[in-house]
């Protein structure tokens, strides 16, 4: 089957599926439903959200400092166990794809990350203040497992950009290639290795 | 200059909200139809909604366009959901296809071979030939570079080529 086949029959097949399709909705009960959205969880859960906040605002203090961008401020360190686990997954990142020669990472919010390293694509999963860190791996990388056309070359770069929450050291995002990001600008600096 | 507006509403109202989303309901709809279950894209087209009203502040036209960054949230729901149909149905024995009876063969050939896409190159494919969006705006949603959507889209007709190369030819 040649291109032109193969495009003349999607396009065929999205018009007959077109024509198959119910009518959307009515727009205006959809805005109304979206809008109600919001209120019992504003209601109901009002109580339970003042709790957590007190209780968060308590454990909270230090990962605020560290958060604030100031550099005056003097942050507290990261844990060892943090700068073990974020080691971890430089290494792990950076063994998958090539030969690595430093790990950086910092600790700021999805938003900030988003803005400095991901260049608008993102997860609208991930609410904007989410604490993560960003890792910034520097190195010779090529992403073999990476999707691409059968005869294009791997994805390479000299920088590898991993997002991970705070919390659960769960990724957010990856990202290979682009410039040097000078991490500074979003905080404290921690050097991961070597 | 872009055929879309670039006169953004107040978002602020209902009204506003309704008179900026209205003009790309009907994509939304379409893409929602195309990502999810039968049973489940009026569920995943109003969680958009939701989220496009809880987030409507956050639109910046300078980034995009509206009908982009709406449709990129109808995405984003819809992979929710497959994630949460896929746990739901994780043990569970495989239901059969389901088959209409209304569709003729050749049509559920294709949409036996759209099935065995990967979810990226299946919402490309999506994009492209179902709503007739440009390589550049299949970009914009699916938040990558032009160059990298051409391929994903070269990807998913190399493997439908495949697919159906036998039964088409």
């Amino acid at each position: 089957m040649s291109a032109s086949d193969l495009d003349e029959l999607l396009r065929e097949h999205a018009r007959r599926w077109s024509a198959r399709q119910p009518a959307p909705p009515p727009l205006a009960d959809a805005v109304d439903h979206a809008r109600a959205a919001r209120r019992p969880r504003n209601t109901a859960w009002l109580s339970i959200v003042v709790s957590v906040l007190v209780v968060a605002a308590i454990a909270a203090v230090p990962l605020l400092r560290s958060l604030s961008t100031g550099h005056d401020a003097a942050p507290a360190s990261p844990s060892a166990a943090t700068v073990a686990k974020l080691s971890q997954l430089a290494r792990t990142a950076a063994a998958a794809n090539g030969e690595a020669r430093s790990a950086d990472a910092v600790l700021t919010t999805y938003l900030v990350a988003e803005r400095a390293v991901l260049g608008g694509s993102r997860s609208y999963d991930v609410p904007d203040d989410t604490p993560v860190w960003v890792i910034q791996i520097e190195g010779t990388f090529t992403c073999a497992a990476c999707p691409r056309p059968p005869q294009a070359r791997a994805p390479s770069g000299n920088v590898i950009t991993l997002i991970v929450d705070a919390t659960t050291f769960r990724s957010h995002d990856f990202s290979m290639g682009g410039p040097v990001q000078d991490l500074r600008a979003l905080g404290r600096v921690v050097r991961l290795w070597p | 200059m872009h055929p879309e507006t670039v006169v953004t509403p107040d978002l602020s109202s209902a009204d506003g909200f309704s008179r900026w989303v209205a003009p790309h309901w009907p994509a939304m709809a379409r893409l929602a139809a195309r990502i999810s279950d039968e049973s489940a894209w009026e569920d995943v087209l109003q969680d958009a909604l939701t989220t496009a009203w809880r987030k409507r502040d956050r639109f910046d036209a300078a980034r995009g366009t509206a009908r982009n960054w709406l449709l990129a949230i109808v995405a984003d729901h819809g992979r929710k959901a497959r994630r949460q149909s896929l746990r739901r149905k994780a043990g569970a024995v495989p239901a059969s296809e389901p088959v209409s009876e209304d569709v003729p063969e050749r049509d559920l050939d294709v949409e036996r071979a759209l099935r065995r896409l990967s979810p990226r190159q299946a919402l490309a494919v999506d994009l492209h030939y179902y709503l007739g969006l440009r390589v550049a705006d299949v970009a914009a949603v699916l938040g990558c570079a032009e160059g990298t959507a051409k391929s994903t889209l070269a990807d998913a007709r190399a493997r439908l080529r495949a697919e159906l190369g036998e039964d088409f030819r």
